[in-house]
């Protein structure tokens, strides 16, 4: 299968504008950005995707060798840049796309124009004088969490998928219809993002970088957003007046107004 | 796969017994048969005829059904007839070389007006 | 038959009582409902709150509302999947239903929950409000953790027994095939399950000088029961190949000790190829004794196929006296020589149809030269092709003599 199916690639915006890639985070697909793409494709050539288990993806090119960590993905960004021969490109990573993007940009800085880190966090687990804002033990409950609901999800989805494996858009009428992922998948997801530590990554990077963190969120608190900032050389930090994980959900026009600003300015 | 499930009867008639084989004669299936077999009573000089005319296929552990009625029948000192047996069985008996141990009918009728035709 | 209101059973009674039976108290309704109702903004904060779920959480309305929000009241890893999961969703889709989550109580317990919510806007569409209902999931939860017990405990036993199985089926068949000097050998073994052993055996070890001995048999039934037959077939037959170099001879012996052995109860006996080999000239000469089992494929250099009928040989074990008869072949450079198992041969093609010797005979025929590799693989394949069809265990020995070219080479 080619990149635009094996990552469900989805190209659209300003075909003359410089090319802005986005990466979701943990949890869902690129169905998060759909309230800030619109913004975008005024002035850009949006490309979104969804990472290899998650969205409407190829599930049948995943495995847990190759997605126990976040090298793994990046490998697969880099992938859709080559493929697609995208440069000067501006990677937007969300969440644990964050991380993924710095270990992209650092593996061929000449690919990238630009990084926008959005809610990033370099590791969640607290480690000595590090705050990351979880123990090991909250990420175990977190697995169980993800456990407790597939058991809800493969009640309701299970029968309807299988009843019907030809006709896959009887699951996209039903409730949570999003961010559907299978719960092996999902697991492994959850270990890599919230066990990975990338804070040796963020010194190397060379591109230039916006850090954009929300007021206040509970998975990437003020702190880490200072420390990412802090670390990267040279980076510019934007906290916006919004509450949660997700920003371009709960302020999108904010969260557009930061990254075009960036990718404009200078 | 067979739309039949298995089954085994057992008739009791003047001369002997009829076993009737409803089914495919496999690894899973043969035990009903040699239940059934182990609770047939026989005395000198009756037949034991096991029809096979419901059946299509047998694999080894079906002869071995075959080979415990034999037996039985031997100790008895009473005689065994195979009716109506089908092409594949004929030739998996073939194979393992026991068609000469047993008696072949085309039915359960002639095994059993030939019996009398030999007995009386 | 209709049913008024003019119907409600007692109505003329009721009297003073009516507003409070009627549920005319909306607030009460809300506050004492048989589950929690949570109302936050769009940023997760309290702003109303139900008795029901504030009992549950041991907590004081004036501490909740307008100071805590929704995330707050759960356990961390339950705020990690609400911050990633359930706030992205529901902004998304303006509702959501039956998530899964744990509150954390005031006293530190954890109560399992399901949530549902729905998001009212304001005229513009903007979010205003998020509804939610509390279902108390106590009971669903220790129910699904016995369900999850259950199958990771189902899953380790299943794995236990085909480890067990395989482990047992390894002890029943050679590790390795040995290399016999001037000959190409190869063996294949496909279990039809993973749970039971098979009954189905090979072997292949050195006799007196030059000379090699080999079987391949099945034995009838599976599972425990035929590994231990299996187990008895092979000491006798490796003991007895030391000491008879008739293979008519050794099957007899096996005859007798199967026959003595099971005598009496559940009848157990084997179809058995039992031969020996040597180098002869550029080529080599077989010995094959036949027990009942289905018949040697002998694939010439040329590519023709025959089968080799052992007519009258009976099976092993059942009988106490048993006939066994024995053919001799010549290998010249290049042929080979195919035993096999019924699994293969009592596969399905159809309701009323099996494949036969015949088919694979025909199947057979064309590999020029055909080589034990080359012939196992060819088998393989047609393993394959033919799926579910095969519902029985399928052991495979293919023995040749290198055609001149390669035995040069």
């Amino acid at each position: 299968m080619d990149v635009v199916g094996r990552y469900n690639v989805v190209v659209t915006g300003n075909e003359a504008g410089p090319v802005v890639l986005l990466a979701h985070g943990f949890g869902c697909d690129q169905n998060l950005w759909r309230l800030i793409v619109p913004q975008l494709a005024e002035r850009y050539r949006v490309v979104l995707f969804d990472h290899v288990g998650s969205g409407r993806s190829d599930v049948s090119a995943w495995s847990a060798e190759r997605y126990s960590s976040l090298d793994g993905y990046a490998d697969d960004v880099l992938n859709i840049c080559r493929e697609l021969d995208l440069r000067d490109v501006v990677l937007v990573g969300h969440s644990v796309s964050a991380m993924i993007a710095v270990l992209a940009a650092n593996r061929e800085p000449e690919r990238f124009a630009k990084l926008v880190l959005l809610t990033p966090s370099p590791c969640y687990v607290d480690d000595g004088d590090y705050r990351g804002g979880f123990s090991r033990e909250d990420v175990d409950e977190l697995l169980t969490a993800l456990e407790s609901n597939y058991l809800g999800w493969s009640a309701v989805m299970a029968p309807v998928i299988m009843d019907n494996p030809d006709r896959p858009e009887l699951g996209a009428e039903l409730t949570n219809s999003f961010c559907r992922t299978d719960p092996a998948i999902a697991r492994v997801l959850a270990r890599t993002t919230f066990l990975s530590d990338n804070r040796a990554d963020l010194a190397k990077v060379t591109v230039p970088t916006l850090v954009v963190q929300c007021a206040r969120d509970a998975i990437a608190p003020r702190e880490v957003g200072q420390f990412v900032h802090d670390q990267v050389r040279g980076s510019e930090l934007v906290t916006l007046d919004a509450v949660g994980h997700c920003p371009q959900l709960s302020a999108p026009d904010e969260t557009a107004g930061a990254i075009v600003a960036f990718v404009s300015g200078r | 796969m067979s739309d039949d499930a298995f089954s085994v009867s057992l008739h009791q008639v003047e001369t002997g017994v009829v076993l009737a084989v409803r089914g495919d004669l496999d690894a899973y299936t043969s035990p009903q048969l040699l239940e059934k077999i182990g609770g047939i009573s026989l005395v000198r000089g009756q037949v034991l005829v096991v029809d096979l005319s419901g059946t299509r296929f047998c694999d080894s552990s079906g002869i071995s059904a075959f080979v415990a009625a034999r037996n039985l029948a031997a100790t008895a000192h009473a005689g065994i007839v195979l009716a109506a047996v089908p092409r594949q069985i004929l030739r998996v008996l073939g194979m393992v070389g026991l068609d000469s141990l047993f008696t072949i009918s085309p039915s359960v009728q002639d095994a059993l007006s030939a019996h009398r035709a030999g007995s009386g | 038959m209709t049913c008024g209101p003019g119907d409600l059973p007692g109505r003329g009674e009721i009297g003073a009582d009516l507003p409070e039976l009627l549920e005319d108290s909306v607030e009460d309704l809300y506050d004492n409902a048989p589950c929690g109702y949570l109302s936050t903004l769009p940023d997760g904060t309290i702003v109303k709150i139900n008795a029901t779920l504030l009992r549950w959480l041991g907590r004081e309305r004036d501490a909740v509302v307008g100071r805590m929000s929704l995330p707050d009241l759960l356990t961390v890893g339950g705020r990690i999947y609400y911050e990633t999961h359930f706030a992205p969703l529901l902004q998304m889709q303006g509702e959501l239903g039956g998530v899964a989550l744990e509150l954390k109580t005031a006293g530190g317990a954890r109560w399992p929950v399901l949530l549902t919510a729905t998001v009212t806007s304001d005229a513009e569409g903007r979010p205003r409000l998020v509804r939610t209902v509390v279902f108390d999931a106590r009971d669903r939860r220790a129910y699904e953790e016995e369900l999850l017990r259950a199958r990771d405990e189902a899953e380790r036993e299943r794995d236990r027994v085909q480890r067990l199985a395989r482990t047992l089926q390894q002890t029943l068949l050679p590790p390795v095939l040995p290399d016999v000097p001037g000959m190409q050998v190869a063996a294949y073994y496909h279990p039809a399950s993973l749970d039971q052993v098979g009954g189905d055996f090979y072997d292949l070890f050195p006799l007196t000088g030059d000379t090699w001995g080999f079987f391949l048999g099945d034995v009838s039934g599976k599972g425990e029961n035929a590994a231990v037959v299996t187990s008895l077939i092979r000491y006798t037959l490796r003991g007895a190949a030391v000491y008879d170099p008739d293979p008519a001879g050794v099957l007899r012996h096996l005859n007798t000790v199967l026959y003595q052995a099971f005598e009496g109860t559940y009848p157990r006996f084997c179809t058995v190829l039992y031969g020996s080999i040597r180098p002869d000239g550029d080529g080599a000469v077989m010995t094959l004794a036949g027990g009942g089992h289905t018949p040697a494929v002998v694939l010439r250099a040329d590519g023709t196929a025959s089968l080799l009928h052992l007519r009258g040989g009976q099976l092993v074990g059942a009988l106490p006296e048993a006939r066994f008869v024995v053919a001799e072949v010549r290998l010249a450079p290049g042929d080979a020589i195919l035993l096999y198992t019924d699994g293969l041969t009592e596969a399905r093609t159809g309701v009323d149809s099996w494949y036969s010797e015949e088919d694979l005979r025909d199947e057979l025929s064309g590999l020029a030269p055909p080589t034990a590799s080359g012939v196992i693989d060819a088998v393989n394949r047609l393993l394959v092709g033919l799926g579910a069809g095969v519902e029985d265990d399928t052991a495979l020995l293919a023995l040749s003599v290198p055609s001149r070219e390669s035995g040069r080479a």
